[in-house]
């Protein structure tokens, strides 16, 4: 679950950042140009609709909520009901409430899992693929999409990033290997609005 | 210890299904002999020990007499957990690390919370016993050996005791599709530790096909149930 929710944390922070060249990329390329638009970013807002289609369940589960986010370390999810809860990461300490009465979870990480730990490393230009992932990148009219497939043997079978011409991150779909799917769709993006530890709270 | 809990928990919650006389907050018509053929949920699970207080949302199905499968999910949505009850058979998966745990029920380490699935027929056996007060407190000889101490409301056991501490509330019940359902469920282990399951949006007899009571194995490392360590 840590690992998992790492690298969605990534994922987002990179989506939400400069824009993506609108043309076709290369594997590295794709992955290079993500990680150089995450470069200009300092903090973000978006709201958020996650929808998850379970083999489990015949409708849909969807949940609204806001997502904020502020370099180095800082993250902070909120879902509205009926499936409220927050979910507030310190780099190393995770803490997550479900409802509005629920009991508050506090996880803390090891150093080399805290988020400040990953974007240190994600900061770092990328000359290659790493070894067993596949990229693919390609350009629809206004929209770019990075397609990701981890290495064989993860939980992700694949992840695609769907981004418009202007940088604002517009889908993330996450496909698991055992078929379950879970599409973010992000709106009202903002960046670098100066967000202050005071939007980092549970309370 | 926690994750048989869970199990525990929901199998609580859908033994206090079965349809009885009113209570005083209905507002909705039971319908006579109607019982849980069937549930669909998301649900919220909490835990608070001496340790550690976790939490987690997901969501479940059950299928009377003795199918129930269980999902949590982390925030964005990926499977954190998977398990499975069928009869006496467990499997319990953990997608992220790549590995399954299967076997029957008795087979689970102590450490892992064995004790809580040999509560389970005893947790099951919630029907109001021949003979109980409409409203109060009656004791009897409990399945699990000693006598159990078992509180009633109008004619529906809502919440039961074990000499060793054990126990089982059932909340917030609501009437859906003419079978009163439990929306929330508080079971206190013998050791303190409290779990509260929350049922939200839950769907009672809809069709559930055969597929969605199986856990989808492949690329998970396979092992004995035996074999599964205390998270």
């Amino acid at each position: 679950m840590k690992s998992l929710l790492q690298l969605g944390l990534v994922v987002l922070f990179v989506m939400a950042a400069q824009p993506a060249q609108a043309r076709s990329l290369t594997p590295v390329e794709g992955l290079e140009a993500l990680r150089r638009s995450f470069a200009g970013l300092q903090d973000f807002t978006a709201e958020l609709t996650q929808e998850k289609q379970l083999s489990i369940m015949k409708k849909k589960l969807v949940m609204q909520g806001m997502i904020r986010f502020k370099k180095p370390d800082r993250f902070y999810l909120e879902l509205a009901p009926p499936y409220s809860g927050k979910v507030l990461l310190k780099d190393t300490v995770l803490e997550q409430q479900l409802g509005a009465q629920g009991e508050r979870q506090r996880i803390v990480l090891p150093p080399e899992q805290g988020l400040s730990r990953w974007f240190a490393t994600v900061s770092r230009p990328i000359t290659s693929i790493p070894e067993g992932m596949e990229v693919r990148a390609e350009q629809n009219g206004s929209l770019t999409s990075v397609v990701i497939r981890p290495a064989k043997g993860g939980q992700l079978k694949e992840l695609t990033l769907v981004l418009q011409d202007d940088g604002t991150v517009r889908k993330l779909v996450l496909e698991e290997r055992a078929g379950d799917r879970t599409v973010m769709t992000f709106r009202k993006t903002r960046r670098n609005i100066g967000l202050t530890e005071a939007d980092f709270r549970l309370e | 210890m926690i994750r048989p809990f869970l199990l525990l928990l929901v199998s609580c919650l859908l033994a206090a299904c079965a349809a009885r006389q009113p209570l005083p907050n209905d507002s909705a018509v039971l319908t006579p002999g109607a019982v849980v053929e069937t549930l669909s949920s998301t649900i919220t699970l909490s835990l608070r020990t001496a340790e550690k207080n976790l939490a987690g949302r997901g969501v479940m199905v059950y299928r009377r007499p003795d199918q129930l499968r269980l999902i949590l999910l982390s925030p964005f949505g990926t499977t954190v957990m998977e398990a499975l009850v069928s009869g006496d058979q467990l499997t319990l998966a953990y997608p992220a690390s790549g590995v399954a745990y299967q076997g029957k029920i008795n087979e689970l380490p102590a450490a892992t919370g064995q004790r809580g699935f040999a509560m389970l027929r005893w947790v099951l056996a919630s029907d109001a016993p021949a003979g109980a007060p409409h409203d109060g407190e009656m004791e009897r000889l409990s399945s699990r050996g000693g006598i159990e101490r078992i509180s009633l409301q109008n004619g529906q056991v809502v919440e039961k005791n074990l000499p060793g501490g054990e126990q089982v509330r059932y909340r917030n019940h609501a009437v859906l599709a003419g079978v009163r359902l439990p929306l929330e469920l508080l079971m206190m282990s013998a050791e303190g530790d409290r779990i509260r399951l929350t049922l939200e949006e839950p769907e009672v007899n809809i069709p559930l096909e055969d597929q969605m009571f199986t856990i989808p194995l492949q690329g998970l490392r396979l092992l004995p149930l035996s074999e599964l360590k205390s998270p």
